[in-house]
């Protein structure tokens, strides 16, 4: 598909589409209002108004200075940086070539949003790792102006290992839009840790889509944590193509005041001897409310391959809501799947023993959010970013508003994560960093 | 016998008559207390100052749990005659995180289990309320382990999530733990040696013992069983049935408990 044919396929399936394609949620999935994409124009593409790269690079620095992260990219409304590091391109969409298009993972008949990501990316990101190479980037996507559409496309070769780390931030003054595509592949052997944290603010919808595809005995480490945007919508998937690979995912929701979530997760293991795991956990209080689905299908032929899919959910007020729907397919026998959701509000009892130990609702709450996201958060291996993550869930634990970069909390966190090592880990790096 | 109680109380406390610098005093005055309209606490009076040391025991189902609930602030309970005080100030007002700043600690008599929460992270969060943000972490760890030790507790326990499959003996001796480390002004224990076996009650009683001392706290032990207080020293022991103190006295009241159970008092009353 040429770039001309690519472009007027993503805008007829934009329009043409429904908003849930899959029969099995069509009646679980969140809305997004016409107001956060009613300003899109199709028409031209000189649709993002001003760069703003002062309104960027202040953010930069903010969220530099106070959680200690620098970036190799960042991406704004109308701006791209240098990247510092010759592994990251910078790709016109308008100029690649048939086969380009032809390879991406996310076709635009796949998804409304995907078709509406695709027709309004311009610039595209592609990291490239050849074979046995390390290496770790970090990228930032800010939205400072109405909308900011992004995909990123690795490729990691044989025994490679690419360790991304993608904030997406936002200081949207209106409605506004952020869409990303993730597509990664990963070669024979090759590794792959992939951190997304989504810390828009409260005037932006998120629309995040990842797809990924495991060859034989790679590996593809997932962390998403979505706690920005006033809705979130987002849809996931991994491939396990190749016997022995390996996909590992958590994912966490933290939703306050009336934030919406709606996360679909399908994990498919299509070879011999593949492993994977998806964990959602998601905390939510005053009105959120959050949709999370996780799908596992084993597909015939996958022998001896195991699959588990784990969902749960804890609201802090019983305004708050959620449907927790996973799901699961075997076409093979051989194989070993679970898959659980349980979802609960926490009783008065505890909340009446955690008071009793002098605390609040507040710091209840706190701690709470730190036992029942802290599993997945901890998984990460950049110390830096789990305490920036958790930085982020206290202050909006505290303040509720989204979208916030706060400085590092000053509170001891001895995270615990049930396994000693990653314990002690944290509590020497805890002295670093503070 | 109530007479003769209230003497003995005016006797050795004798803090009324003292200049009070120091001292606290946690009083309970004509307390009537109901949940869902029905009263379960019927009119009671109780008076227990810094390091003194008060054993309540009554038949099962007396309140004894109620009262260790209404004085820690539970919602679901109702004040509706009397007062709680806490050096002449009422608390009724003060919601139960208020109550434990002010150095009130209740052990529960059945602690609940919360997943996820860890247990070193939870004394750390309850310290840093109290006591202010814990300033030298491995001070802190180091305590939390010296004081499980002093708990004969197993190893590792630490680590887990809050009371999440400890063994009953185990909750106990972690609620004591939690003494330990919040150093309480007064200290309701609701059954701190019930479902211990015959040689954890002996160290959760040192412990409990010590940790008093070392912070000169009040003691309101609830027991059903008097084994514990061979290994403790209590001062005044109160008889609650129904809702209401039907006797007071030195630890000699135990005695008559043991051989004439409740009845005894039942009748006096
Ligand atoms: N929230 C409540 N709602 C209704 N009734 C209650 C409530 N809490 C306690 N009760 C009742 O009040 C009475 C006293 O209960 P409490 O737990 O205080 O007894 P107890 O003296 O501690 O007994 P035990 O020795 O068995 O622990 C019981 O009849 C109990 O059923
Ligand atoms: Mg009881």
């Amino acid at each position: 598909m040429e770039y001309n044919d690519f472009l007027s396929d993503a805008k007829g399936n934009y329009k043409k589409l429904p908003e849930e394609k899959s029969e099995l949620y069509k009646k679980n999935y969140i809305h997004i209002p016409e107001e956060y994409v009613e300003f899109i124009d199709f028409e031209s593409n000189a649709n993002y108004g001003a760069s703003d790269e002062f309104a960027i690079r202040s953010y930069e620095k903010g969220v530099a200075e106070r959680m200690g992260i620098r970036f190799d990219l960042v991406v704004g409304s109308n701006f791209v940086s240098v990247p510092k590091n010759m592994h990251i391109e910078i790709l016109e969409a308008g100029s690649m070539e048939k086969e380009f298009f032809d390879n991406k993972l996310f076709k635009s008949v796949d998804d409304k949003f995907a078709a509406l990501i695709n027709a309004k990316t311009e610039k595209i990101i592609r990291i490239k790792l050849g074979e046995g190479e390390k290496e770790n980037f970090n990228i930032m996507f800010v939205n400072t102006s109405r909308q900011l559409f992004s995909q990123v496309i690795c490729e990691v070769a044989e025994g490679a290992e690419l360790n991304l780390f993608e904030w997406h931030g936002s200081d949207a003054q209106r409605s506004s839009v952020q869409g990303i595509i993730n597509e990664t592949k990963i070669e024979e052997m090759a590794k792959m840790n992939l951190v997304v944290l989504h810390n828009e603010n409260e005037n932006t919808a998120v629309l995040d889509m990842h797809r990924g595809t495991v060859k034989s005995h790679g590996s593809l480490v997932q962390h998403f944590a979505y706690i920005g945007g006033r809705i979130t919508r987002a849809r996931g998937s991994v491939d396990l193509n190749g016997s022995g690979a390996h996909t590992d995912n958590a994912e966490i929701v933290l939703g306050t005041l009336d934030q919406k979530m709606d996360i679909c997760t399908d994990i498919v293991n299509a070879a011999k001897g593949s492993l994977a795991l998806l964990d959602s956990k998601a905390v939510l209080s005053d009105t959120s409310r959050c949709i999370l689905k996780g799908f596992a299908s084993i597909k015939d032929g996958a022998i001896a391959s195991r699959s588990f899919v784990h969902e749960r959910g804890l609201l802090l007020d019983n305004t708050a809501k959620i449907d927790s729907i996973p799901g699961m397919s075997v076409d093979e026998y051989d194989v070993k799947a679970t898959h659980s959701s349980a979802t609960a509000p926490i009783d008065e009892e505890s909340l009446f023993y955690l008071s009793s130990r002098g605390m609040n609702k507040t710091q209840a709450n706190l701690l709470l959010v730190d036992g029942f996201l802290g599993s997945n958060i901890t998984k990460i291996k950049d110390t830096r970013l789990v305490y920036a993550i958790s930085s982020i869930l206290h202050d909006k634990v505290i303040n509720k508003k989204c979208g916030i970069v706060p400085e590092l909390s000053k509170e001891i966190m001895l995270i615990e994560t049930g396994n000693e090592e990653d314990g002690e880990r944290l509590l020497e790096e805890h002295y670093k960093y503070r | 016998m109530k007479r003769m109680v209230r003497d003995c109380l005016r006797s050795t406390t004798s803090i009324d008559d003292v200049d009070l610098v120091d001292s606290m005093i946690l009083e309970i005055k004509n307390l009537h207390v109901c949940a869902e309209d029905k009263e379960i606490i019927k009119g009671i009076d109780l008076k227990i100052a810094d390091g003194e040391f008060h054993v309540l025991m009554g038949p099962n189902g007396s309140g004894k749990t109620t009262l260790g609930k209404a004085i820690m602030g539970y919602p679901k309970l109702k004040v509706t005659q009397g007062d709680i005080l806490v050096d002449g100030k009422s608390i009724l007002e003060l919601k139960t995180d208020e109550r434990a700043k002010l150095g009130i600690f209740l052990q529960f008599q059945n602690p609940v289990e919360i997943d996820g929460i860890g247990f070193v992270n939870f004394i750390n969060a309850s310290h840093g309320a109290i006591n202010g943000p814990t300033k030298d972490v491995k001070k802190f760890l180091s305590e939390i382990k010296e004081r499980s030790q002093r708990l004969h507790m197993k190893d590792g326990i630490q680590k887990r999530s809050l009371n999440q499959g400890f063994s009953g003996g185990e909750k106990k001796k972690a609620e004591i733990l939690q003494m330990g480390m919040l150093r309480p002004k007064f200290a309701i224990l609701d059954e701190p040696d019930s479902g211990l076996d015959i040689d954890a009650i002996k160290v959760v009683a040192e412990n409990v013992n010590e940790i008093a001392k070392e912070n000169g706290t009040g003691l309101l032990v609830i027991t059903h069983y008097s084994r514990i207080l061979n290994y403790m020293k209590p001062q005044f022991v109160h008889i609650m049935s129904s809702g209401k103190i039907i006797a007071e006295g030195d630890s000699s009241i135990i005695k008559t408990l043991e051989e004439k159970g409740y009845e005894a008092f039942v009748n006096e009353g």
